[in-house]
C-alpha cells in the first residue's frame, strides 16, 4: 500500500511525465487533491503512463467497483475505450463521469470527438463548446474543434481561430498545426470553400 | 160391565164429584166420549175414621129414641157411603162390598125422601141419589130423578149441574136436540157456572151433531172470544202459560170449528163467519186448524189452500211465513209437485230480504225467517241449475244464476254464500257467459274465508280464462287477447300463492312459471319454477322437467348463467334417451347449457378475469363436445390465452380445435391466423409461415393475400428455410399487385439468396430485373425502392469495376489502354447510374469508387509495363509522358474525392467519405491528414 507521501511522489512524477507529453494535464493537475483518490486509480494512471492499457483498464474498473461515484475513473476509462475505437462504450463512460461530476471539460471534449467520428458534427461542436466553456484554457479542445470546423464543416475562418488559440495556449510548439494554419489561410484567401 | 155403562158412570162420577168440590183430574172431551176408553182411577184407601163414622151413624139411626137428628144422620150416612163408594171405585161386579155400600147409600137417600117428602132441600138429596144411581149404572133412574129436580126445583142451586148432566145423558143417547136444550140452559142461564164453558163446548157439539154447522161454528166462535178475552189466545196463537188441559180444550174447540168449516165450504167461509171479527187472535188458528184437519184427511191441496188463504189475507202477518211454509209442506207431503216450486218462489218473493214483509219486521222475525229463505233459495237455484243442465239453454242457466244472485244479495255473509257463489259461477260457465263466470269464480276463490270450494273456484278461473282466450282466438274477435292472457297470468299467480297445497297447484305453478317466462318476467318465472323444483312433495316428472327448463331459460335471460347451467344440467339428467322428443330436447338443452357455460366465460372476460374466462371457455367442450358454441368458446379461449402471452396453451387449444373442427367455415381462417401468430411467438417460424401461406391461398382479398404471402416468406426466412422463402418471394413477385416496394424487396431478397448460394448469374439476373421493374414503377417508386435499385445498381457496378481493374496495363499499352478505357467507361457509366438514384449511401460509395477509377487508371498508367529496349533517356521520357498522361486522371480523382468529402456540409458522413478523406490525406497530407488528438489519460481527481 502506498503511503500518502509515496502517493504524492508518484503523482508528481506522473504530472511531470504527462506535462511533457500532454498540453493539458499540467494545468488541470494543479487543482487536484490526490490525497483522497483510491489507490487503484493511481495504479491505473501509472499503468496508462507505461502504455499498459489492459492493466490501466483493470485498475480503473476496480476503482469504480470500490468507489462507484468516482468520476475521474470513468473519464479515464472512456479515454481507454476511445483509444481502442470502442466509441459506444467510451461514450457511456464519459456520460457517466459527467453525471457524477458535471464540471467535466475532459469528458465533454471527448464526447465531441466521438460525435465527430459518428458524423454528428453539430453535436460534436456543441460538446467542444461546453468543454471550452468549462475550461477555456484547454488546448486540445481547440485543436480538435479546429479539425472539425476545417475538414467536416468547411468553416475555415473559425477553424483558423481555433488552431491559432491552440497554438497560443501551447506556445506555438506544434509545427504540424503551424502548416495547417498556413494552408487554411491560403484557402481562405482563395475563397476555397 | 158394558162399555156404555162405564162411560155413563165415569161421566157422572166426574160431574158429581165436581159438585163437592173434588177436583177433576181431567176434563172429558168429545174425543174421550167417542173413542177413548174409560179411565178408572185408582181408589184411595177409605179412611178408617170415615168407616167408623158410618158405623157410628148407623148405630145412631138404629136408636130410635134419638129422633131429633135423625134426618141429618140419615143424609150424612148416605153421603158418607156414597163418598166411600166413589173413593173405592168398587164398582166392579165382583165388588160386592162396594155395591153393598152404594145400595145402602141409595136406601138411606130414599128413606130420607120418604121420611121427609117435600122438604125444601130435597133437591140436594135427589141430586145425590141421581148420582148414586149413576154410579150403580142405573142411568135411566138417575135421569128420572134429575127430571124431577128440573120439574120440582127449577131454582135449585144444582140446576146448572143437573142440566149439564142431563145434556150429557141426552148426548150419549144421541138425543142431540134435548142435549142442546140442556146445554143451552146452562149456557144461557148459568154464565157463572163452572160448567159454563163446558156447556158451550157441548152445545156446539150437539149443534154439530145436528148438522147445524153454522150454529156450531157461531157457538165456538163465542167460546174462542171468551178465551181471547181471558188472554188465553194471543196474537201468535194459544198462550204458552196456560194449563195443558186448557190448551187442549182450545185446540179441541178449533178442531170442531175446522170440522164444521170442512162441511161448510172450507176456508172460503172463514171470512164470512168472522165478518166483523177480523183480526181476532184466533183467526189464524182457525185457518191453521182447518188446514191441519185437511192434512189428516190427506186433503193436502185444500190444506195448502187454507194456509195460503190466510197468507193472502194477511201477507204482513208474522204468522204468514210459517203458514206459507206449512202450505209448502202440504204440497210436498201430498205429492203435489207442480205447486211446490211456485210456492217456494212465492215464499221468497213474499218474505225475502228487502221485501215489504222483511222491511216491516224485527230482527228476530228476520232471523227466524233466514234459515227457510236460505233453504228455499238454495233449492230453487239448484233446481233451476239442474234443469238448465238438462236443457243446456242459456236462458235456463240465467234463471239459475238469478237465484244464486238472490241468495248472495240476501245473505252475503252466510256460511253457504261461498258455495252459492261457486254454483253461480258454475251456472254462468255452463251458460257460456264466461266473463261473468270469471268474476264469480274469482269472488268465490278469494273474497271469502277459505272454504272447500276455494281452490276449485280458483282453478276454475284459470280454465274459464283459457276458454275465453280460446274462443277469441278461434273467432278472431277484436278482443285484446294479450290483455286476457295477462289477466290469466295474474290469476295463475294468485292461485299459486293462495293454494300451494291444492292438487292442481303444481300444474298451475308450473304453467305460471311458463307464462311468466313468456311474458319476460324472468325473476318471477324463477320464483315460481323454483317452487316446483324445491318442493319436497311428490311432483309429477313432466312438471318438474318443465319447471327446470323455465328456471334455466329465465336464469339465462337474466344473465345468471351459473344458475342456468345447474338447471339445464338437472333437466338433462332427467331425460331418457328412449323417446325422440327427449333426444331432441336433450340436444336443444345441451346447446343452451353450453351457451350458459360460454356466457359465464364472457362475464369473467368482461370483468377482466381472463383466467376464469379461459377456464369456462374450455369447459364448454366437456358440456357439449360437438356444439357449435364449443368452436366459438375455444376460439375465444385461444384469444385470451394469446392475450396472456400463453402461447403454448393457445397453440394446444387451436390445434385441438382444428382436429375437432377440421373444416369449420367460420373459424378456419381465424384459427390459422392465431396459430400463425402463436407459432411466431414461440419462435416456430416455419409452422407460422406454413399457416400464413395457407391463409394467403384461402383469402379472397388481394391485398390480404399479398400481406400473408409476404409474412409467410418473411417467416420462412426467419426459420432459415431460405429455399421456401425464395419460393414464396417469387410467388409474391409473380402474383402480388399492391405493394410495389415489397415487390422490389422480393427481387432484392431473391438476388441476395442467389448471391449467398454463389449463383452470381442468377443474382445479376434478379438485380437487373429489379432495376428494370423499379425504373418502370413511376409513381409507385419510393425511397426504399430507389434505395434497393441503387443498391442493385451499385452491386452490378462492382462487376464492371472489377473487370476494369482486372485489365493489366501491358505492352502494347495502346491495346491495354483501349481495353482499360472501355471497361472504365462501363464502370463509370454503371457508377453514374448509381449516382442517378441520389441515394446517399450509394452516392458516397459510388463517388469514392468513381474517384478510385481515375486514381487506379493514373496509377495503372504509371505502373504499366514499359516497352522493352528503351534507353535510360527514352525510359525517362516515357515516364514523363506517362506522368503527363496520368496527371489529369489523378486530378480528376482528387476532385471527385473532394466533392465526396464536401458532402459533410450536408451532414453526410460515412465510411466512403472517410475513405475519400484518407485518399486525399495521402495525396494532400497538409490539407487532409488531420487527426484529432486523443490523450491516453488525464490526471484529474474530480
Amino acid at each position: 500500500m502506498f503511503s500518502l507521501l509515496n502517493k504524492i511522489t508518484v503523482v508528481l512524477m506522473l504530472a511531470a511525465t504527462v506535462a511533457s507529453c500532454s498540453m493539458t494535464s499540467g494545468q488541470r493537475s494543479a487543482g487536484n487533491d490526490w490525497s483522497k483518490v483510491p489507490e487503484t486509480y493511481i495504479k491505473a494512471l501509472t499503468a496508462a503512463k507505461n502504455d499498459n492499457d489492459d492493466e490501466a483498464v483493470k485498475y480503473l474498473k476496480e476503482t469504480i467497483v470500490a468507489v462507484p461515484n468516482f468520476s475521474p475513473a470513468y473519464t479515464n476509462l472512456g479515454l481507454q475505450e476511445l483509444s481502442s475505437d470502442r466509441l459506444e462504450l467510451a461514450e457511456k463512460y464519459f456520460k457517466k463521469s459527467i453525471e457524477l461530476s458535471p464540471h467535466n471539460p475532459v469528458s465533454f471534449h471527448y464526447l465531441g470527438v466521438i460525435a465527430r467520428k459518428q458524423g454528428e458534427f453539430d453535436a460534436a461542436l456543441e460538446m467542444y463548446r461546453k468543454a471550452i466553456e468549462q475550461e477555456p484554457r484547454y488546448p486540445a479542445v481547440y485543436r480538435n474543434a479546429g479539425v472539425l470546423l476545417d475538414l467536416y464543416m468547411y468553416d475555415f475562418p473559425t477553424a483558423l481561430e481555433h488552431y491559432e488559440r491552440y497554438q497560443e495556449l501551447t506556445g506555438s510548439k506544434d509545427s504540424e498545426v503551424s502548416k495547417w494554419i498556413i494552408d487554411i489561410k491560403r484557402r481562405i484567401k482563395k475563397d476555397d470553400v | 160391565m158394558k162399555l156404555t155403562k162405564k162411560l155413563y158412570l165415569v161421566a157422572l162420577m166426574l160431574m158429581l164429584s165436581a159438585c163437592y168440590g173434588t177436583e177433576s183430574k181431567k176434563v172429558p172431551t168429545i174425543a174421550d166420549l167417542s173413542s177413548a176408553p174409560a179411565i178408572t182411577e185408582i181408589a184411595e184407601s177409605v179412611s178408617p175414621v170415615r168407616t167408623r163414622a158410618i158405623e157410628y151413624y148407623q148405630a145412631y139411626l138404629q136408636k130410635t129414641e134419638f129422633r131429633t137428628h135423625y134426618a141429618e144422620a140419615l143424609r150424612r150416612v148416605a153421603d158418607l157411603e156414597l163418598e166411600i163408594s166413589e173413593l173405592n171405585k168398587g164398582l166392579e161386579e165382583d165388588d160386592s162390598a162396594g155395591l153393598e155400600i152404594m145400595g145402602s147409600s141409595i136406601e138411606h137417600y130414599q128413606t130420607y125422601l120418604r121420611t121427609y117428602p117435600g122438604h125444601e132441600t130435597n133437591d140436594l138429596i135427589l141430586y145425590q141419589l141421581a148420582k148414586a144411581y149413576t154410579m150403580l149404572g142405573e142411568i135411566e133412574k138417575s135421569k128420572l130423578i134429575m127430571d124431577e129436580i128440573v120439574r120440582d126445583y127449577p131454582e135449585s142451586r144444582y140446576m146448572d149441574e143437573v142440566q149439564f148432566r142431563r145434556g150429557e145423558i141426552f148426548f150419549v143417547d144421541r138425543d142431540y136436540e134435548s142435549a142442546e136444550k140442556s146445554y143451552r140452559t146452562v149456557v144461557e142461564k148459568y154464565k157463572q157456572s163452572g160448567l159454563y164453558e163446558k156447556a158451550i163446548y157441548k152445545l156446539g157439539w150437539a149443534q154439530f151433531k145436528l148438522s147445524r154447522y153454522d150454529d156450531s161454528i157461531k157457538t165456538y166462535i163465542g167460546l174462542l172470544d171468551l178465551k181471547q178475552s181471558e188472554n188465553k189466545i194471543e196474537a201468535l196463537g194459544i198462550a204458552e202459560n196456560i194449563k195443558k188441559s186448557e190448551k187442549e180444550f182450545i185446540e179441541d174447540v178449533l178442531r170442531v170449528v175446522s170440522l164444521s168449516l170442512s162441511y161448510k165450504g172450507g176456508y172460503q167461509n172463514i171470512e164470512k163467519i168472522l165478518r166483523g171479527k177480523q183480526g181476532r187472535n184466533y183467526e189464524p188458528l182457525i185457518y191453521k186448524s182447518l188446514a191441519e184437519l185437511y192434512i189428516k184427511k190427506e186433503r193436502y191441496r185444500d190444506a195448502a189452500d187454507a194456509f195460503l188463504a190466510y197468507t193472502a189475507r194477511y201477507p204482513m202477518s208474522e204468522l204468514s211465513p210459517g203458514f206459507h211454509e206449512s202450505a209448502l209442506k202440504a204440497y210436498i207431503d201430498g205429492g203435489i209437485k207442480e205447486k211446490v216450486l211456485d210456492t217456494k218462489i212465492q215464499y221468497v218473493k213474499s218474505y225475502g230480504v228487502r221485501t215489504p214483509f222483511w222491511n216491516a219486521h224485527t230482527v228476530k222475525v228476520r232471523a227466524n225467517l233466514e234459515p227457510k229463505l236460505v233453504k228455499h233459495i238454495t233449492e230453487l237455484a239448484k233446481h233451476f241449475h239442474s234443469i238448465a243442465r238438462k236443457t243446456t239453454k242459456g236462458g235456463d242457466y240465467n234463471i239459475a244464476a238469478s237465484w244464486y244472485r238472490v241468495f248472495l244479495s240476501s245473505f252475503p255473509m252466510h256460511n253457504q254464500a261461498s258455495y252459492m257463489n261457486f254454483l253461480l259461477a258454475e251456472s254462468l260457465f255452463d251458460a257460456r257467459i264466461y266473463q261473468q263466470a270469471v268474476i264469480e269464480y274469482e269472488k268465490t276463490a278469494y273474497r271469502y274465508k277459505p272454504h272447500n270450494k276455494s281452490a276449485e273456484a280458483g282453478y276454475a278461473v284459470l280454465l274459464t280464462y283459457n276458454e275465453i282466450i280460446k274462443i277469441n282466438l278461434s273467432q278472431k274477435t277484436a278482443v285484446d287477447v294479450s290483455r286476457l292472457q295477462s289477466q290469466l297470468l295474474n290469476s295463475q299467480i294468485q292461485f299459486s300463492n293462495a293454494f300451494p297445497d291444492d292438487k292442481n297447484a303444481p300444474a298451475v305453478i308450473t304453467k305460471t312459471a311458463e307464462s311468466l317466462y313468456a311474458a319476460r318476467k324472468y325473476d318471477m318465472a324463477i320464483d315460481f319454477s323454483s317452487r316446483i323444483i324445491m318442493s319436497k312433495k311428490h311432483v309429477d316428472k313432466a312438471l318438474r322437467k318443465t319447471a327446470l327448463i323455465v328456471n334455466a331459460h329465465s336464469n339465462f335471460e337474466l344473465a345468471r348463467y351459473d344458475n342456468a347451467e345447474k338447471s339445464y344440467a338437472a333437466v338433462i339428467a332427467s331425460l331418457t334417451s328412449h323417446s325422440k322428443a327427449d333426444r331432441n330436447l336433450r340436444h336443444e338443452l345441451t346447446e343452451k347449457m353450453a351457451a350458459s357455460v360460454y356466457k359465464q366465460a364472457e362475464q369473467f372476460k368482461q370483468a377482466n378475469n381472463d383466467q376464469l374466462a379461459i377456464h369456462h371457455y374450455l369447459r364448454v367442450a366437456a358440456v357439449s363436445p360437438l356444439s357449435e358454441i364449443r368452436a366459438t368458446a375455444e376460439f375465444d379461449a385461444a384469444t385470451l390465452l394469446m392475450k396472456a402471452n400463453n402461447w403454448n396453451e393457445s397453440i394446444k387449444v387451436l390445434e385441438g380445435f382444428r382436429k375437432v373442427f377440421p373444416n369449420h367455415k367460420e373459424y378456419v381462417v381465424g384459427v390459422r391466423t392465431k396459430l400463425a401468430y402463436s407459432y411466431k411467438q414461440v419462435g416456430d417460424y416455419n409452422k407460422a409461415a406454413h399457416e400464413m401461406l395457407a391463409l394467403s391461398k384461402i383469402s379472397m382479398d388481394r391485398k390480404e393475400k399479398d400481406e400473408l404471402m409476404w409474412e409467410a416468406a418473411d417467416s420462412f426466412e426467419k426459420a432459415k428455410n431460405n429455399a421456401k422463402a425464395i419460393e414464396v418471394y417469387k410467388l409474391y413477385v409473380r402474383d402480388s399487385a399492391n405493394n410495389f416496394t415489397r415487390i422490389i424487396e422480393s427481387y432484392e431478397k431473391i438476388a441476395t439468396y442467389y448471391k449467398l448460394a454463389g449463383q452470381v448469374k442468377n443474382e445479376n439476373v434478379w438485380l437487373s430485373n429489379l432495376i428494370k421493374v423499379e425504373s418502370g414503377g413511376e409513381k409507385r417508386r419510393t425511397d426504399r425502392t430507389k434505395f434497393l435499385a441503387a443498391s442493385a445498381s451499385y452491386k452490378l457496378a462492382q462487376t464492371d469495376l472489377k473487370l476494369f481493374k482486372s485489365v493489366a496495363m501491358v505492352v502494347p499499352l495502346k491495346n491495354s489502354l483501349k481495353s482499360k478505357k472501355k471497361r472504365m467507361k462501363s464502370a463509370v457509366n454503371a457508377l453514374k447510374g448509381v449516382l442517378n438514384y441520389k441515394v446517399a449511401e450509394f452516392t458516397t460509395a459510388a463517388t469514392y469508387q468513381l474517384a478510385d477509377i481515375y486514381s487506379h487508371l493514373a496509377v495503372s498508367l504509371m505502373e504499366s509495363q514499359r516497352p522493352k529496349g528503351l534507353s535510360d533517356d527514352e525510359l525517362e521520357q516515357y515516364d514523363i509522358l506517362l506522368e503527363e498522361q496520368a496527371y489529369p486522371f489523378e486530378e480528376k480523382s482528387i476532385d471527385i474525392h473532394a466533392s465526396n468529402i464536401k458532402r459533410t456540409r450536408q451532414g453526410l458522413y460515412d465510411e466512403w467519405i472517410e475513405k475519400s478523406m484518407q485518399a486525399l490525406a495521402e495525396i494532400q497530407p497538409v490539407r487532409f491528414a488531420k487527426q484529432e488528438k486523443i490523450e491516453p489519460y488525464v490526471l484529474i481527481t474530480q
